[in-house]
């Protein structure tokens, strides 16, 4: 995967339906990064209003049962899950790099060894084992961070891999090789730049993941007790749902789902970018 | 085709040992006393020491090792104390609510995902193949602990025509027949939560798969031979669009734990799923661990029963065409 900076541009101008999920997750984003300005009270303060509130004007998304502003909660929530989800992709992509990059440039044994290793830990049930984990060494949020982190790598191998595959074999590389530069050189110069590109649509899946075993560990109650999270908020709704109160499921399970399905959209209008061919027959 | 299943068999098994050699060195290396934890934090003092004598923690590492190897070759994976019975009699008793809640899920999803990706493939690009495009993005993206809440919230809470949890009414007497219905009421929403993210897999990977066979030359030719359409799907295209789904659901399994975790949860579904949760809440180590050994090894199984299957229908793996 080659491709020219002006193509790439024209196939963005073309693909206008990248907008969409720019423009829906662009409010999430911005309550992440502005928080502070945004949210009317501290994530984790109750009794600002009373217990069970509706929504109205003083409380836009209403209130919890211990009396704490929902909408404060969501805002800083888009924090929380954002945080987790870029911090542990980065370290997903960095090991997928480290295991991906070797495998597919040396071939061979490495290779072998190194792809059975992704294999296993693919089979390995994640969600439990992220559990599990934050049962022996607490729930901290950087654990858990560094936990999805530590799961989420073996696909972004395999893609690396088979992208190094293809590309290692191109004319410029062989050039280059043959020039006499160190197999150090050549993945770092010349095969990483062509395998980055290729790896984000993949990267769009992990973070969307990221974000759900956020939530889904805060939901279960095993989050980080010191920090707002939209998981917690639905934990903590899920009990209130008895008495009517469909607020405190509703804001915040609509900030998950604009979150992954923005995600999903962006991963598909970006591989139809990069690689507009294949993309048209799915 | 040996080497192909020898392969995946040695996949499945570095699988166990794996987890099986993680869950040992984690529960050592993690802050606190391996005997807690290996007890469960609802222990006696004597109960531990009895623990550090059964687990060998006063011996060097490597026989500890050995030790718990062969306590669970001969399928001891612990003893819960907060059930005072072993590990695995405590799972293999949730195991059938499970394996109905999963099995009615992979059922559905199959059904209705097959179905539905040939409708859209039919009209690719159509507005029919849009609707069901953007009615799978949402399936796909929504989380399965929200949809289950929501479920509750409409369907058991303001139109209450389902229960809010529990797989059977407490104290029902009667045939087998009306105990049946009963459980069958109770199984509905789960599974509905359960099958969402699959139905839109399975919609997705048939609908994708259609329209690549339906471009095969052997297609166009059996067109050209003059068969009907139906004969056309039935012999040429279906056979090599849904074989692949075998595999498919058997990678799909490992994802599914969690929404099985989640599902449980919510709908007081009386599963290892829900068993997992109250584990947790309870700190009873012993049993999260049996879990996660009990749920991996399953997986590994059942991915490679799926291989099996694989290389049974499809002659060209059997042939060795293929590997």
């Amino acid at each position: 995967m080659v491709m020219r900076a002006s193509l790439l541009y024209k196939n963005l101008l073309r693909e206008k339906y990248i907008l969409i999920p720019i423009i829906i997750f662009s409010p999430i984003l911005l309550a992440a990064i502005f928080a502070d300005y945004i949210a009317p009270y501290p994530p984790l303060k109750t009794g600002v209003g009373p217990s069970l509130t509706e929504p109205t004007s003083a409380h836009i998304m209403g209130t919890d049962q211990a009396g704490g502003d929902i909408f404060s909660q969501v805002v800083y929530g888009a924090r929380t899950s954002l945080y987790v989800a870029f911090v542990s992709t980065t370290l997903a992509v960095a090991i997928g790099l480290a295991v991906g990059v070797p495998s597919g440039y040396f071939n061979g044994r490495v290779d072998e060894v190194l792809m059975r290793i992704v294999d296993v830990v693919l089979s390995i049930p994640s969600f439990i084992l992220i559990i599990f984990l934050i049962v022996l060494f607490g729930s901290n949020i950087l654990t858990l961070t560094i936990v999805i982190g530590l799961v989420g790598w073996p696909t972004l191998a395999r893609i690396v891999r088979a992208q190094i595959l293809s590309v290692r074999e191109r004319e410029f590389v062989l050039a280059i090789r043959a020039l006499g530069a160190s197999p150090l050189m050549i993945m770092f110069n010349e095969i990483l730049p062509n395998v980055i590109l290729p790896l984000i649509p993949a990267i769009m899946l992990q973070l969307g993941y990221a974000v759900l075993v956020e939530s889904g560990v805060s939901f279960l109650g095993l989050g980080d007790q010191n920090i707002m999270s939209w998981g917690r908020v639905l934990w903590m709704a899920s009990r209130s749902i008895y008495v009517g109160a469909w607020w405190g499921l509703i804001f915040p399970g609509m900030a998950i789902l604009i979150t992954i399905i923005s995600l999903n959209l962006l991963g598909d209008g970006i591989s139809k970018i990069i690689n507009p061919k294949t993309a048209k027959r799915g | 085709m040996w080497a192909y299943l020898a392969k995946r068999a040695f996949t499945s098994l570095a699988v166990v040992l794996t987890v099986v050699v993680l869950t040992f060195i984690l529960v050592r290396i993690a802050p606190g006393d391996p005997a807690t934890l290996l007890a469960g934090e609802a222990a006696s003092p004597d109960y531990i020491q009895v623990v550090r004598k059964q687990y060998g923690l006063d011996k060097p590492i490597h026989e500890q090792l050995v030790i718990y190897l062969s306590m669970l070759v001969s399928g001891n994976l612990g003893f819960s104390i907060t059930y005072g019975r072993p590990v695995i009699v405590v799972i293999f008793e949730r195991l059938p609510q499970t394996i109905l809640l999963v099995g009615t899920s992979i059922l559905l999803s199959f059904a209705i995902g097959v179905v539905l990706g040939i409708f859209a493939a039919k009209r690719a690009h159509g507005y029919f193949d849009l609707l069901i495009n953007a009615i799978v993005l949402i399936m796909y993206s929504i989380p399965a602990f929200w949809l289950g809440l929501m479920l509750i919230m409409v369907f058991a809470l303001y139109i209450p025509i389902f229960p809010v949890g529990g797989m059977v009414d407490i104290g029902i007497d009667g045939n087998f027949f009306t105990y049946f219905l009963n459980v069958l009421h109770h199984l509905v929403l789960p599974a509905i939560t359960l099958s969402t993210f699959l139905i839109a897999t399975y919609t997705k990977l048939t609908r994708a798969g259609m329209i690549e066979v339906l471009s095969m030359n052997y297609v166009t030719l059996a067109y050209a031979k003059g068969l009907s359409e139906n004969m056309v799907l039935r012999r040429h295209v279906f056979k090599n669009v849904l074989l692949p789904l075998i595999t498919v659901l058997a990678i799909q399994l490992g994802l599914m734990v969690g929404g099985v975790v989640f599902t449980e949860t919510i709908f007081s579904w009386p599963g290892v799923g829900s068993l997992l949760v109250q584990a947790v809440f309870y700190r009873d180590y012993p049993l999260v661990t049996g879990i996660f050994v009990f749920t991996s090894a399953s997986v590994s199984l059942a991915n490679f029963i799926a291989d099996l299957i694989y290389v049974v229908v499809d002659p060209r793996i059997r042939t060795g065409a293929f590997t």
